[in-house]
């Protein structure tokens, strides 16, 4: 399993070298980078990351405040300061705010491969398992009473979670920059997973409330819900009856005007199968590119007339003469 | 050459916002591609490439997704790929782009004997 480990330094010849040097670990690491604790964040917030390696010193967010938020937010990720200013006292700091590892530079890539390696190991130290029902496996670790860090993927959908047992009692779960009920709300409503054991947990305080069994029923019951949404909002204009296709297309035309009026330049407001076609293609290869889905798009093909697209339940296509104010639709249309 | 590459494309890498630049032949291959540091590691060239043929004829587009924008600029040397945030100011990349764009075309037009010869 290849793991995702985060480098962040503000030194940019020193990210590319680390990045270079672990490239021999591809197998095991898949490397990313950040020029400071505020990207570590943002770059947090989309990855599933195993592992960060931080430097202290930084502009914007230091090493220290970086590690303070990722034990707030995200606890079960282990840290690693490395630093050029390295003291007794630095080191003690980092440690009780939780680093795992303290590595003074200049220092050799494959010591700090060998930590990273090390470190990660961890992760699965109480065993792993496969393609399992995450309910049932979970309610043995509450009647062992036991102490664990459980991580778990689902590779369906490409998530990745993780749920804190402390004595058996569920404290917390995290999935991204989700915590609390609503992370172990989204982990029980997967339904094969790999997990893997870690022997402790970092968490110790408990956000968690509920039993078990009543949370994994009510994850149960929440991913029924969404399985059976309203018809009004399920259907695809092709289906949904020309009614409700009409409204939406008329809506979408009121807000435009409604906040433009006739200098919107708005030529007229369909749906089209070729564009929804356009518009999935583009939400491929969006996710391919770690962007995410298409939401909205402005495309100019030399026509007298542009085009804006809107993705969605119905994806919408509006057709725009060239004296439409570009960029306050748009932003009208986002809001 | 990347560095004279990289001259034309610096002040479009320092807008606020912007993740990265590619730029490829209108057969797909790369010119020059410079991404900041900071979020997920740059996409294979093929990939930017797919992207732009699903846009069908397009000369120019701007994409939003859930997690960062893209806009396109289709020239007769090739195609540019801009890469930003959410928040990116979009208008101030466009400005940007048509007046890098001009300079660009010089850049390429000196590829070749002509390099050797001072305008």
């Amino acid at each position: 399993m290849i793991r995702t480990i985060l480098l962040v330094d503000d030194d940019r010849e020193m990210l590319l070298a680390l990045r270079e040097g672990f490239g021999r670990y591809a197998e095991s690491m898949r490397v990313l980078l950040a020029g400071d604790g505020l990207e570590a964040l943002e770059v947090l917030k989309h990855e599933p990351i195993s592992l960060v390696v931080t430097d202290l010193k930084m502009p914007r967010m230091d090493g220290f405040e970086l590690l303070a938020a990722i034990m707030g937010s995200y606890p079960d990720i282990p840290v690693i300061i490395i630093t050029g200013f390295s003291t007794p006292d630095m080191e003690r700091l980092a440690r009780q705010g939780g680093a795992v590892g303290f590595i003074a530079k200049p220092f050799l890539i494959e010591s700090l491969a060998r930590q990273i390696l090390t470190m990660l190991r961890r992760e699965t130290e109480g065993g792993t398992l496969h393609n399992v029902s995450s309910g049932m496996f979970l309610q043995l670790v509450e009647m062992e009473q036991k102490t664990c860090t459980i991580r778990l993927e689902d590779k369906a959908a490409g998530k990745k979670g993780a749920l804190f047992f402390v004595e058996g009692a569920l404290f917390d779960a995290r999935v991204g920059n989700l915590q609390g009920e609503p992370a172990a709300y989204e982990i029980f409503g997967w339904e094969q997973v790999s997990l893997s054991i870690q022997d402790d947990s970092p968490v110790r305080e408990n956000r968690i409330q509920k039993d078990l069994h009543p949370l994994i029923l009510e994850a149960a019951r929440r991913k029924d819900e969404k399985k059976t949404p309203p018809a009004a909002t399920r259907q695809h204009p092709s289906m949904a009856g020309k009614e409700d296709a009409d409204g939406h297309l008329a809506r979408v035309r009121n807000k435009i005007e409604q906040s433009l009026g006739s200098r919107s330049g708005v030529e007229s407001v369909f749906a089209d199968s070729v564009w929804d076609e356009r518009v999935k293609r583009l939400s491929r290869h969006g996710t391919k590119l770690n962007l995410g889905g298409l939401v909205m798009g402005y495309i100019d093909r030399g026509d007298p007339r542009d085009y804006v697209v809107l993705s969605g339940d119905m994806p919408t296509v509006i057709a725009v003469s060239r004296k439409c104010p570009r960029d306050k639709l748009m932003q009208i249309l986002m809001s | 050459m990347r560095d004279d590459m990289r001259d034309v494309f610096k002040d479009l890498l320092a807008v606020d916002g912007v993740r990265g630049v590619v730029f490829f032949t209108p057969s797909g291959e790369r010119v020059f591609e410079e991404f900041n540091i900071g979020g997920s590691e740059p996409a294979a060239v093929s990939d930017w490439y797919s992207l732009v043929a699903s846009l069908g004829k397009a000369r120019e587009a701007e994409l939003v997704f859930e997690r960062g924008q893209v806009y396109v600029r289709r020239t007769a040397d090739g195609v540019l790929v801009v890469v930003m945030g959410l928040i990116a100011p979009c208008a101030v990349i466009r400005l940007n782009c048509d007046i890098l764009l001009p300079a660009l075309k010089e850049q390429r037009s000196t590829k070749g004997i002509k390099r050797f010869f001072k305008r």
